[in-house]
């Protein structure tokens, strides 16, 4: 798994690549703990670069969502650009109802922008 | 791109039908070969034969060559020409495993294995007629060049064909199930089954399926496969602390989710890319299905589709289960109650049921039986004779009165009960020596809880009397018992009850009336 992050309008955008499973998850949640640091964090995680994610890959992107709930201030965490097979775990695992998941960067940036 | 070619390609990509698929692939290498005639075989399960799958010839074109198709045409006037036919399988051997021309009952022909992307060999293709000389060199480079994709696509059709009949055969011995004994269907079984499927049909490693047995309790793993030893046992899936969260399912069950929360465990118990789906039926959490996609594991949409079909296939199988166990206790209970309700209609019978169940046990556990037999016991002490419902207060109350046993017995068979419960009620009124009722059975052609059913009611009807006699004291009860030892009942049994009688355990007196 590699990422980039660049920032935009004050929300933080995590470019992750590479699959994410088991082996990824405790790094990947180190990654995303880092990001969600303080009240009024605003984070969103590019996923178009991610082929698959299992339910380890799922359970650190709700954890993201819940630390972000628990920080307050306004803080925020999304995702955005799930192909087809990643939005489809999201389903199965039935996680899509509980995150806030958008189609493309670009509508994760404005959502995000809007609820600041 | 040619419409062979994009018949190939677009069945790669779609859902494509068998046969279409097979189709496909004989159009394309006659296209390649510009050979009009093709014949497709597949491997068996065995891996040992090849069988004949799918054919292309000019027969459909050309009545009088008929190369493939039924054995024999009809010429005019009735008379029948025997056609050469190509043969319906193959055996495996090295010489087909290479490419190369095949003198065929049916022509010369040429001859192409095709292999699965591992190199595996899924089936073979003969494309002809050809010359003495064999395939034309451009023809033979171009049907080259097709080899790869022609493999590819037989193998996934092979596959997929595989997994739908497995499923339909699946679905007709869970229909054979639900008909035979009212539907009682043999859960793990079933579930083990169709996480098998699962696993051939997603090319995941293992899987497991945890059911919650009780609502707000933690799944408990009741079929697990290729998973690391004592898995079952380590796992941890309660609710709150265990490998996943399921808080927000229990929450809100419709709107809630599964999701994976102790990597450290999953790590530990060997999982690697898990997907772990919420077994959800009318918002309530029946259990988890998860399947591993292992290491070098990858799945695609169409994988994770078939994954969402299996785990809505156990949720109803779960679903059913449960219904159906909710159903047989309530209908067990309406049973015991009826059995209760005729006991309170006379003083000397009060409790009889109830007497005759705790007797039976005893006797069990004397002669060594197990937990379960004692269950069964005491399921059939509960109700023995609860067929007498049907006799008490109608004409000709004496025939319905032999025929207790098996009405009662009737009205439990097809519960999920152990079956020596319905056999016990059915024959406790038969004899050792073949002369009790209804039928007459000998020895060891009555069930053993049968056997020891009919001696426990024996000692509670005569050691409790009734509007016409005394109740028997216990030394005339040992008297008799050993004086039918061997007559009405089993000696074993009757050695049973007189040892339980000197050690001073034969409680058979009513609890009061």
């Amino acid at each position: 798994m590699d990422h980039e992050i660049e920032t935009q309008d004050g929300i933080k955008i995590v470019h992750l690549s590479g699959p994410l499973d088991v082996s990824q998850a405790l790094a990947l949640r180190e990654l995303l703990g880092a990001q969600i640091d303080g009240p009024g964090a605003r984070v969103l995680i590019d996923l178009s670069g991610v082929p698959l994610i299992d339910s380890s890959g799922i359970g650190v992107m709700v954890s993201a969502h819940r630390r972000a709930d628990g920080v307050g201030g306004g803080a925020a965490f999304a995702l955005a650009g799930a192909g087809a097979t990643v939005a489809r775990v999201f389903a199965l695992t039935r996680t899509d109802r509980l995150l806030r998941l958008y189609d493309s960067v670009p509508d994760g940036v404005e959502a995000l922008r809007v609820a600041s | 791109m040619s419409d062979a070619w994009a018949e190939l390609a677009a069945s790669l990509i779609e859902h494509g039908d068998f046969d279409q698929r097979l189709d496909a692939i004989l159009r394309a290498t006659g296209e390649a070969t510009g050979t009009p005639d093709g014949y497709l075989y597949l491997v068996d399960p065995s891996g040992r034969r090849l069988h004949l799958a799918q054919t292309r010839a000019r027969a459909a074109a050309d009545p009088s060559r008929a190369p493939a198709g039924p054995l024999s045409q009809q010429l005019e006037g009735g008379a029948e020409w025997s056609a050469p036919t190509v043969p319906l399988e193959l055996v495996r051997s090295a010489a087909l495993e290479r490419e190369r021309t095949l003198v065929t009952p049916v022509g010369t022909m040429h001859s192409l294995p095709l292999r699965e992307p591992d190199g595996r060999i899924i089936g073979l293709l003969q494309t002809g007629p050809v010359g003495a000389r064999g395939l034309g060199r451009g023809a033979r480079r171009r049907l080259g060049r097709l080899a790869a994709p022609l493999g590819f696509v037989a193998g996934r059709a092979w596959r997929e064909e595989t997994v739908r009949r497995q499923l339909a055969a699946a679905e007709a011995s869970l229909e054979g199930s639900r008909r035979l004994a009212g539907a009682a269907v043999d859960l793990d079984r079933f579930v083990g089954l169709l996480l098998e499927l699962a696993l051939s049909g997603t090319g995941a490693r293992s899987g497991f399926v945890a059911i919650i047995e009780r609502p707000g309790e933690a799944p408990v793993v009741r079929v697990a496969a290729n998973m690391p030893p004592g898995f079952a046992e380590q796992v941890d899936l309660s609710p709150v602390d265990g490998l996943f969260d399921w808080s927000p399912l229990l929450e809100d069950g419709d709107g809630g989710a599964l999701v994976l929360e102790d990597f450290e465990a999953a790590v530990r118990l060997g999982l690697n890319a898990p997907i772990a789906v919420p077994l959800l039926e009318r918002g309530e959490p029946l259990g988890i299905f998860a399947l591993d996609f292992g290491a070098s594991g990858t799945f695609d949409e169409s994988t994770l589709e078939l994954l969402g079909t299996f785990a809505d296939q156990v949720t109803l199988m779960l679903d059913n289960a449960r219904l159906f166990a909710t159903f047989s206790d309530r209908y067990l209970g309406t049973v015991r109650g009826l059995a209760v309700a005729l006991d309170a209609r006379r003083p000397h019978t009060h409790d009889h049921h109830e007497r005759v169940a705790a007797v039976a046990v005893a006797l069990g556990r004397e002669l060594g039986g197990d937990a379960t037999e004692a269950d069964a016991l005491r399921e059939a002490g509960l109700i023995h004779d609860v067929g007498l419902a049907g006799a008490v207060g109608i004409e000709g109350g004496s025939d319905a009165d032999v025929e207790h046993p098996t009405l009662g017995a009737s009205l439990v068979e097809h519960l999920p009960l152990p079956p020596a419960v319905a056999g016990a009620v059915a024959t406790h009124h038969e004899w050792f020596d073949g002369w009790g009722f209804p039928r007459g059975l000998h020895g060891e052609e009555i069930p053993r809880t049968g056997r020891i059913l009919a001696l426990a009611e024996f000692l509670v009807e005569m050691g409790t009397g009734d509007a016409t006699r005394e109740p028997w004291s216990l030394e005339r009860l040992v008297t008799d018992v050993a004086e039918r030892r061997g007559s009405q009942f089993d000696p074993e049994i009757a050695d049973a009850a007189l040892r339980l009688a000197a050690r001073g355990a034969l409680d058979v007196a009513p609890t009061g009336a």
